[in-house]
């Protein structure tokens, strides 16, 4: 096979049985790789019911086609998996360099299945593939870890591991590779906890085989210069990473604040890309072959919050920062750093203890319940001492590492959990940007808004300029948006690439690369296909129409001030719209028509 | 009216914001005195070809003035007006 390896690894934990099989051609070409093959062999093997924490449920670590080639930005991977956070498909999707080196051992996917008898971690070394015991990793930071474990195998092995976060099963435990770079989202790493599964270490020494090599050359050059001829893609994200959008949110209205109780935050420039790069800023740090490089290399000196690392980008920065009420990027970054080192996902954390700080505010949290501490919006301290309780469990983070809904919900208050399907949302006020509310309810892992990015044109004006607080045509840019981003994640590349190509520029560098001709709309459309598959799963899985919505609070309690100022979010008039076009039934569920356009009946 | 400035325009301004109190009945006319204070760097990045360029976002009390009257858009003195190059994250 040309772009895919032909090479699936399965490793049993409970039998230590490590198998093969071959890729199967049909599906690779109608589901791509990554994301889409992922899901494809999870949802054949799993039944959706799965309890996501049981030895019967599975991880999977896939890299896509542009993995490992000079593709740009085409260096992701994606972990899939049932979401012990939402109960829905989990798809985490990370940078770095780990999905690379797994397609050069030569794997378009590895299953992990059961669960080790005890602490292990599984390294890969082309076709040797060795469990190993891993008990005295076990309890280590993610960079902790990440060391000993190359040590033990191979100085220039790519490390992907979970801190002490994923061993004790934090619901949204995230994946790191590389010491920094996550598979954040969706508790990805508390199912790689449950399984005793401390890291995964790769060495590949294999060549990716291309179809068309000077078609393939000539598609990667042309898209590697339409991203550095784009005002994003060539030169801000490098220079401002991507907290540069603090205080753009902020000006438009739609930052969230204390936990979206207000959508301004008065001292946001605090916080902001611009403060980051005068502060603390080392260095800029790019992803295996990018073009980009939004990372953020820093490193705070005030010895209270002393740290060296990467981070934070804007999510983190503003789920610490304004929607905790916290100014102080010094305590931000240290508590993202913590985030690193736990393995926590910096998005549910902060929204989590912006929760606990609302629910506090309004007397239902007593003081008591919060381990002597002040919860009270814009204290940093609180902000930092709870991302370690909650990483290690203890206290008050035992009940946190539930996240915001199980925690409201504990106190009979679920209304203050700003969460879809469970899962915290990030940070864009719907109420503010009308289609970004879309994606966040109908998005197949929970409350996400980069499996359909319409802030791009809702607010930065890339790709066409839509007004944010009208919902006409929201619901097509949405599917849109949504559908190409599944085919970009399903190839391995990074969805910041569209911040200079598009959808032509992606089918052709993948035609190219594996010699099957896909036109812009096979392309786009091997997305809407892993969409749907999605859905289904998340369908059996017993989620419904009911979850495609939004916290009460988003529809009903105005935005008090600013430019947004009376706006509530409109999802439930636009979903109709949306589930017409997507060839859903009022119900929300995929039509046998649909299904049979898209190959999956 | 209160103008800001962020990201690489800050660069050039040297600063975050400024009270502006002359007078600037649209935002042609402010961009304008702006570029007579900040020069051709400032220039580049509002205008191309004397239109308003694809790559500069400018914000009237949190509006996008592209879905407004662009360059002439009208402005009060108690307006807010935001100057940001189009940027992006996630």
């Amino acid at each position: 096979m040309y772009g895919w390896s032909g090479t699936i690894l399965r490793v049993n934990l409970s039998t230590e049985t490590i198998t093969r099989q071959a890729t199967n051609p049909k599906d690779a070409t109608l589901f791509l790789g990554a994301r889409g093959l992922g899901d494809k062999l999870y949802i054949d093997e799993v039944d959706p019911n799965v309890e996501p924490l049981s030895l019967e449920n599975k991880l999977i670590f896939a890299p896509g086609p542009f993995s490992g080639t000079f593709a740009p930005s085409g260096g992701r991977y994606h972990v899939v998996t049932k979401s012990p956070l939402t109960g829905a498909i989990a798809g985490s999707n990370s940078g770095g360099s780990f999905g690379p080196e797994l397609h050069y051992a030569g794997y378009d996917a590895l299953i992990i299945e059961g669960k080790a008898a005890k602490p292990v971690y599984l390294w890969i070394k082309d076709d040797h593939v060795e469990i190993r015991d891993a008990s005295a990793l076990w309890g280590q930071s993610v960079p902790d870890t990440t060391d000993s474990v190359r040590q033990q195998t191979d100085e220039e092995a790519k490390v992907a591991c979970i801190g002490p976060a994923g061993e004790k099963q934090v619901l949204f435990a995230a994946i790191l590779n590389d010491m920094f770079r996550a598979a954040g989202r969706s508790g990805v790493g508390a199912v790689m906890g449950s399984k005793n599964l401390k890291a995964v270490a790769v060495v590949g020494s294999k060549p990716i085989q291309v179809a068309d090599p000077k078609g393939f050359e000539a598609a990667v050059l042309k898209g590697r210069k339409l991203l550095k001829q784009h005002p994003v893609g060539g030169a801000g994200l490098k220079a401002y990473g991507t907290d540069v959008l603090i205080n753009v949110m902020n000006e438009t209205g739609a930052l969230p604040t204390r936990n979206f109780r207000d959508s301004q935050f008065a001292t946001a420039d605090k916080v902001g890309g611009e403060s980051l790069s005068a502060n603390i800023l080392v260095r800029p740090k790019g992803c295996f072959s990018c073009v980009i490089s939004c990372g953020r290399v820093t490193r705070v000196t005030d010895p209270k919050y002393a740290n060296e690392g990467e981070g934070p980008e804007y999510e983190a920065s503003w789920a610490m920062g304004p929607d905790c009420g916290i100014d102080n990027l010094d305590a931000i970054t240290k508590s993202n750093s913590l985030c690193n080192e736990l393995g926590l996902d910096p998005i549910s954390l902060g929204a989590t203890v912006a929760c606990a700080m609302d629910l506090y505010e309004a007397g239902i949290l007593k003081p008591n319940e919060a381990d002597g501490m002040n919860l009270s919006f814009g204290n940093p301290d609180a902000l930092v001492e709870l991302t370690r309780k909650i990483g290690m469990r203890e206290g008050i983070g035992d009940k946190l590492a539930l996240g915001s809904y199980r925690f409201a919900s504990s106190l009979g208050h679920p209304e203050f959990a700003m969460t879809v399907k469970k899962q915290e949302l990030p940070a864009y006020d719907p109420r503010g940007v009308q289609g970004i509310g879309l994606e966040y309810a109908t998005c197949n892992r929970g409350g996400c808004h980069v499996k359909g990015y319409t802030i791009a044109v809702e607010v930065l004006g890339c790709g066409a300029k839509l007004d944010p607080h009208e919902t006409k045509d929201k619901p097509q840019w949405t599917k849109l948006f949504q559908d190409l981003t599944a085919a970009i994640d399903a190839s391995g590349g990074c969805i910041f690439g569209t911040f200079g190509m598009g959808g032509d520029n992606y089918a052709e560098m993948l035609s190219a690369l594996t010699g099957v001709p896909y036109s812009t709309d096979e392309y786009i459309q091997a997305g809407e296909r892993i969409w749907n598959l999605e859905r289904l799963f998340n369908l059996k899985a017993g989620l419904t129409a009911a979850d495609d919505t939004l916290p009460e609070r988003l529809l009903k309690s105005p935005v008090k001030s600013g430019p947004a100022k009376g706006e509530v979010s409109h999802v439930p008039e636009m979903l109709p719209e949306y589930y017409k076009l997507r060839g859903w039934t009022e119900k929300g569920v995929p039509t046998k028509d649909c299904l049979q356009k898209l190959q999956l009946a | 009216m209160l103008v800001k400035y962020f990201a690489d325009i800050r660069t050039v301004t040297g600063r975050g914001e400024q009270q502006w109190t002359k007078a600037a009945p649209t935002v042609r006319a402010l961009a304008s005195e702006l570029v007579s204070e900040y020069g051709a760097a400032f220039e580049k990045k509002v205008f191309h070809e004397g239109r308003l360029s694809d790559s500069i976002i400018i914000l009237v009390n949190g509006r996008d003035v592209a879905l407004q009257n662009g360059l002439e858009t009208p402005l009060s003195p108690e307006d807010t007006v935001v100057f940001f190059p189009m940027v992006a994250g996630g």
